[in-house]
């Protein structure tokens, strides 16, 4: 086949396409479905601008064809508020300058999203490391660090409190 | 890239029935780190894609205490954090954990990290029609290599095999399961790789209908390790790696393999030499990693990775023997 | 102006909601009905000749609205801002890897790249010339017919260097080399052109220079200014690398000939292969001193790589002798500037303009010097500072030279200089650490003698929103929220209340290019100045309401204060009762950087002025077995002149710094024969999050005169100029040994340590 219909569910929500082989994921969110917060840096998997949540692991959406996406569950960065409240990542991101021209930033936050999501307190070494792909040419990745580590401690002492109320 | 038709069979002998006899018309597709690039560049112009994907078979790590078979599908960060691995190939962890990064790990897999293409610069420039591509000659032996192989002698391309997984597996004497037309096949992977010359080669002893499903390590109780050394420590490609295994006893090691990555056309089996029957100082195993360049004959621009495999074979010995590493402040 | 307000303060960003959301548009997430697909199809021959060409075919593919040659430019086919001489479309001979042959406009991508593909060129692949010392000799092939390969041969002089080099009791003589060096703004070039019913064409651009786009855009199209508008969206990073124009021109072309709206984008391939470059010097420098360090002279030869066109090659040149020198005093100075054309890769502008060369070149002079003479590396900097008052090597006087002794003693305090004995030289056999420093300057500012000014538009409304219309692009420096912040402060509003509508011609006067640093003080001084006639306005209508004397009256917060005291009175409601009573909440603010009268000749032409010092110090590992070098700490102290957005400054200073550890250690441009081999982010090597240490920083405030009242000066470039030397001295500082190359690879390393394998720490 060289032309699909492809499904698949972009931040909690059925969508679908029809996609020539050649296109990628990227591409797909991208022009089909209007979400041009995922960005393309390099299309060659390089610099992390196109970083999506596929399936539970981050991805270089620019390197999946959009016919291997199909059946896939996606998230990116428009997924990662709710009801219209920022994530906490969110926000410390535009507080603590973690970012300058904010291009690498919707893939930046999608991978430090998947890390506080299987890492509530993570150290230095292990935000950096968790955004090892992800190429930033404006800041020091200082400030990602920072308002990670803010985040994170904001969303533990939120779960504490919900444990506590839950008691 | 040019225009193909997608395929996603569901099972092995769907997915080889897709391919061709000969090399160009289809190509596999697993985690697509590789051949998106090759086909965004026009250096792989398939007809057919056939998508890996939805095959039967692939996936799964499967570990008892005689060996540990691990699934072409399987991704790299799979490997890096399975614990029989990191148990038993500590080596083939950190090579798996250090491949790209985070995204890279969740998209490549084995398979594809053994079969990908080589990473030389003319080969990926459309516009140079080097040897592997038809063409006449070989641009980097006379042109810009200093990535390129350290042990250039007899060889028409002087490309490296850019899989960091695949000395450790040689190290620790791994066998790949291959399916063709002719059946299954187990190949032991020191004989997988090959250096190709032409555009009817590639980098590894596959036939252009045939297929990587597995990997299978024997669990022997090998001390292993990996060391690479790398321009910059985030998602980069090494310079040179070291990939070691030995047995121990008493203190002294025997059964010595080195095998060294990224400095010639396939992994580099190294002679182990100076350090059989006895105990792995800085020493000892710096008189190896002399041993395992010695016969290098580096090209105009790689002379300097000569002294880089010396210290990554030390380096190897002394991680895989629990030595202190005496290179981290 | 009152304390306490949004300047100075940590804030957001304007824009930060629609970053964090995805919301920001930039050129490539821009859609209009009918829009086409532009592309650019490029030369892969570093010099050629064009035979034929001929685009019948690709013409024909359904879905291809327009193929473009150079027949087909209705005005000039050239550009570049300074001296046009690089053809939009080539004519007939291709000068470089990246010159343009074609375009095309397309129904999506994939067609367009066929387009591409079906376009017939043959070439006569030509000898090109790729040695610029080989380009200098007489009877060497001209590289642009009719042209000079010297494109510029100029030698500043002052004092008498033969008498001082006579007199000198110590000579450090060195030859210093630098790479080419790619920008890797992330995203890459771009712009969208659309026209509209009227025939005006709007781009959209990626771009540091709005207003100056148009002039280029309306001279390639045959219009009138008039009719052509630019516009910025959110632009993701530039560097300098976006100062010259670079697919917008072709993308207004395409829409224009299409007559619908085109995006053009270049893919990052492409973007390494065809935009400007760092130049790439090679200096010849003899720095002379006395025995107890005072130097003498500086005599250099520095000659430069231009590429085939001369973009900002001049004035790159000028501005490396301007600094060659160093923040020192010096009063012998000969400084030679050779520029040659080769076909090798264009170059331009990219932060630092010939700054970061000259620093490694003269600081390493300073290490060397200071290892000969057995001084503290600290100690010799002292020695030979400027001060306020001092007259440079290029005739201007320092206004404010504090902050360059005050930056070294600062950073030395952080580092813990005079403790550097404790330091563990040797954690293991093969294991070296060092520290060493730099201390640049660089200048904001066009320089003397160029026009150096911007206007804003200011505008309340009724309920107390403000609007501010400024032709600077942000590129992610940050000047939008910097101008907020001012409007903000000097309206006595919240930030909130403040939209700052993003560069467009049709709206904002020209404040010129964003670059030079310059943006903080002349666009920053002409919002001080635009709002001093709403603020009137507004305390005016509250004296009379209030019947209180003016001057105990204060706009802070969106509320009238008295004595103070916080008043019932918001802005809000004095704009609407100004409004009724005909006051102007509208205003104009023009700000021009102004040399007062008095101010000395300058013999350098076109000097900066207002100095951005600062001092770097740098904590190497060297790993003597791989020649790796790891930067451990680095301690960085940055005069600002007054921060208006901590964030901001900070954040330049950690990627200016970020980008400075990869020029001083593994980015390169590795071209062969005119080829550029590594155009990817794979092969060019960028230190990313786990190659750059956590920075200790340290801003100094000490007001620009000449920026006042704003006092502001811009730091956007000094970040990234000491990082290489600080580097490079650290690495002597670490094994003993010197280099002279950058970038400074593990390869280059071993070399230097091949001499005697890890020598003991000096």
């Amino acid at each position: 086949m060289t032309d699909m219909d492809i499904r698949l569910t972009v931040n909690g929500r059925l969508q679908h396409a029809k996609a020539g082989v050649m296109r990628t994921l990227l591409t797909v969110l991208r022009e089909d479905f209007g979400l041009t917060g995922t960005k393309d840096g390099c299309s060659s998997g390089d610099c992390g601008a196109c970083v999506v949540v596929m399936n539970g692991q981050v991805v270089n959406s620019c390197m999946v064809l959009a016919a291997q996406a199909d059946g896939s569950q996606v998230t990116t960065v428009e997924g990662l508020a709710s009801n219209g409240e920022l994530h906490p990542l969110q926000r410390a991101f535009g507080g603590t300058w973690a970012f300058q021209c904010g291009f690498c930033t919707p893939g930046m936050l999608v991978s430090c999203h998947a890390l506080l999501s299987s890492n509530d307190n993570p150290s230095r070494e292990e935000v950096l490391t968790a955004i090892a792909g992800n190429f930033c040419r404006c800041t020091g990745y200082q400030g990602v660090v920072n308002a990670v580590q803010q985040a994170a401690a904001e969303l533990r002492s939120a779960n504490a409190e919900a444990v506590l109320q839950h008691d | 890239m040019k225009n193909f038709t997608y395929y996603r069979p569901t099972s092995v002998d769907q997915a080889l029935a897709l391919l061709d006899t000969r090399w160009g018309t289809a190509e596999l597709l697993a985690g697509g780190t590789d051949l998106h690039d090759l086909q965004k560049e026009y250096v792989a112009q398939p007809s057919r894609v056939v998508s890996l994907g939805g095959v039967n078979g692939l996936g799964g790590i499967a570990a008892n205490d005689r060996e540990v078979r691990i699934g072409a599908g399987v991704k790299l960060a799979e490997i890096a954090a399975h614990a029989a691995i990191r148990k038993h190939f500590p080596g083939l962890a950190s090579a798996a954990g250090d491949v790209g990064g985070p995204q890279i790990r969740n998209m490549g897999t084995l398979g594809g990290n053994l079969c990908q293409r080589n990473r030389c610069w003319y080969f990926r420039d459309e516009h140079t029609n080097c040897l592997l591509k038809g063409g006449q000659r070989c641009f980097a032996l006379e042109g810009e290599n200093r990535y390129h192989a350290a042990f250039a002698q007899g060889h028409r391309c002087v490309i490296v095999n850019p899989s960091t997984l695949a000395p450790v597996l040689i190290a620790l004497d791994a066998t790949v399961e291959v399916q063709g037309p002719r059946g299954r096949n187990n190949v032991e992977l020191a004989k997988f790789f090959r250096a190709p010359t032409g555009p009817t080669e590639r980098e590894t002893i596959l036939a252009p209908n045939e297929m990587v499903t597995s990997v299978t390590i024997p669990v022997r109780g090998l001390a292993n390790a990996s060391y690479e050394v790398r321009q910059k420590q985030s998602y980069d490609w090494p310079l040179v790696q070291a990939a070691v295994s030995f047995t121990r006893q008493d203190g002294k090691v025997n059964a010595v393999k080195i095998v060294l990555g990224h400095v010639a056309p396939t992994p580099q089996v190294a002679e182990a030499r100076g350090i059989a029957g006895r105990a792995v100082t800085e020493d000892t195993a710096a008189a190896a990693g002399r041993a395992a360049a010695e016969g290098a004959k580096p090209l105009s621009q790689t002379g300097y990775k000569i002294r880089l495999i010396e210290v990554a074979v030390k380096r190897a010995l002394l991680i895989a023997a629990g030595q202190k590493r005496y290179w981290e402040a | 102006m009152i304390d306490s307000g949004a300047v100075g303060r940590w804030v957001s960003a304007p824009g930060a909601y629609d970053i964090v959301t995805g919301k920001a548009r930039y050129c490539p997430d821009l859609d209009f009905p009918g829009m086409l697909i532009g592309k650019l199809l490029y030369s892969p021959h570093a010099r050629a000749c064009i035979r034929r060409l001929d685009v019948t075919a690709a013409r024909m593919i359904p879905g291809v609205i327009a193929v473009l040659t150079h027949a087909d430019i209705p005005g000039e086919n050239s550009y570049l801002y300074a001296e046009p001489d690089q053809p939009l479309l080539v004519v007939d001979e291709v000068r470089f890897q990246g010159d343009a042959v074609a375009a095309v406009a397309a129904i999506d991508e994939q067609t367009a790249d066929a387009a591409l593909r079906a376009i017939d060129v043959e070439y006569q692949a030509l000898d090109g010339i790729f040695d610029p010392l080989a380009a200098m000799q007489a009877g060497a092939g001209q590289v642009v017919a009719g042209k000079d390969n010297i494109m510029m041969h100029k030698t500043y002089r002052t004092g008498d260097v033969a008498a001082a080099l006579a007199s000198a009791h110590v000579i450090v003589e060195n030859t210093y080399r630098t790479q080419w060096a790619e920008h890797a703004f992330l995203e890459t070039e771009g712009g969208v052109g659309l026209v509209d019913a009227d025939g005006g064409v709007t781009v959209y651009s990626s771009c540091q220079a709005p207003h100056r786009d148009r002039m280029q855009i309306a001279r390639a199209l045959g219009l009138p200014e008039s009719r052509v508008r630019v516009i910025t969206p959110y632009i993701g990073g530039a560097f300098g690398g976006k100062d010259e124009a670079h697919v917008q021109i072709h993308a207004a072309l395409l829409a224009h000939a299409a007559r619908r709206p085109v995006r053009l984008i270049r893919g990052r391939r492409e973007s390494i292969l065809t935009h400007v470059k760092r130049h790439p010097f090679i200096v010849h420098c003899i720095t002379a001193a006395t025995r107890d360090g005072r130097l003498l002279a500086v005599k250099a030869r520095a000659i430069v790589d231009a590429g085939p066109y001369s973009n900002a090659t001049h004035e790159v040149l000028n501005k490396f002798g301007e600094f060659i020198g160093g923040p020192y005093t010096v009063k012998n100075l000969e400084i030679e500037k050779i520029a040659v054309r080769t076909n090798n890769p264009i170059t331009g502008a990219f932060r630092g303009f010939g700054a970061p060369q000259a620093a490694f070149v003269y600081e390493s002079q300073m290490d060397d010097l200071a290892r000969k003479l057995g001084m503290d590396p600290l100690e010799i900097r002292l020695l030979n500072g400027v001060d306020t008052g001092t007259r440079m090597y290029t005739g201007v006087v320092v206004r404010e030279g504090k902050a360059m002794k005050a930056s070294l003693r600062r950073a030395a305090e952080m580092m813990g200089w005079q403790q550097r004995g404790e330091l563990g030289r040797q954690p293991a056999t093969h294991l070296r650490r060092g520290w060493g420093m730099a201390t640049i300057l660089k200048g904001s500012g066009m320089g003397r003698g160029l026009p150096d000014h911007a206007a804003v538009l200011l505008e309340m409304h009724r309920d107390g929103s403000v609007v501010l219309q400024s032709g600077a692009a942000d590129m992610g420096q940050g000047i939008v929220t910097v101008l907020a912040q001012l409007a903000a402060e000097s309206l006595g509003v919240e930030m909130s209340s403040v939209h700052v509508v993003r560069a467009d011609t049709a709206q904002a006067p020209d404040a010129g290019a964003s670059c030079a640093s310059r943006q903080v003080m002349v666009s920053g001084n002409a919002v001080l100045r635009a709002a001093v006639p709403i603020r009137d306005s507004l305390l005016q209508v509250a004296a009379e309401k209030t019947g209180v004397a003016r001057d105990r009256l204060v706009l802070h917060g969106g509320r009238l204060h008295v004595d103070g005291q916080a008043h019932d009175l918001t802005v809000a409601e004095l704009a609407r009762r100004a409004l009724f009573r005909g006051y102007p909440l509208q205003s104009e603010g023009r700000y021009e950087l102004e040399y007062p009268a008095d101010a000395p000749e300058v013999t350098y032409r076109y000097s900066q002025e207002v100095f951005q010092f600062c001092t770097q110090i740098a904590q190497v590992l060297v790993d003597c077995e791989t020649g790796q070098v790891a930067v451990e700490r680095l301690v960085a102290v940055h005069d600002a002149g007054k921060m208006i957005n901590p964030g901001g400054v900070y954040g330049q200073i950690e990627g200016g710094v970020a980008q400075g550890i990869g020029y001083a250690l593994t980015e390169e441009l590795r071209v062969t024969e005119g080829h550029t081999l590594n155009a990817s982010l794979e092969n060019y090597v960028i230190p990313m999050a786990l190659d750059i240490p956590e920075l200790e920083m340290d801003v100094l405030e000490m007001p620009e005169p000449l920026g006042a009242p704003l006092g502001a000066k811009g730091i956007a470039e000094s970040p990234i100029i000491p990082t290489a030397p600080a580097i490079r001295n650290a690495i002597l500082d670490a094994i003993g040994r010197p280099l002279y190359q950058l970038p400074m690879t593990a390869e280059r390393v071993l070399s230097a340590l091949d001499a005697a394998p890890c020598a003991d720490p000096a």
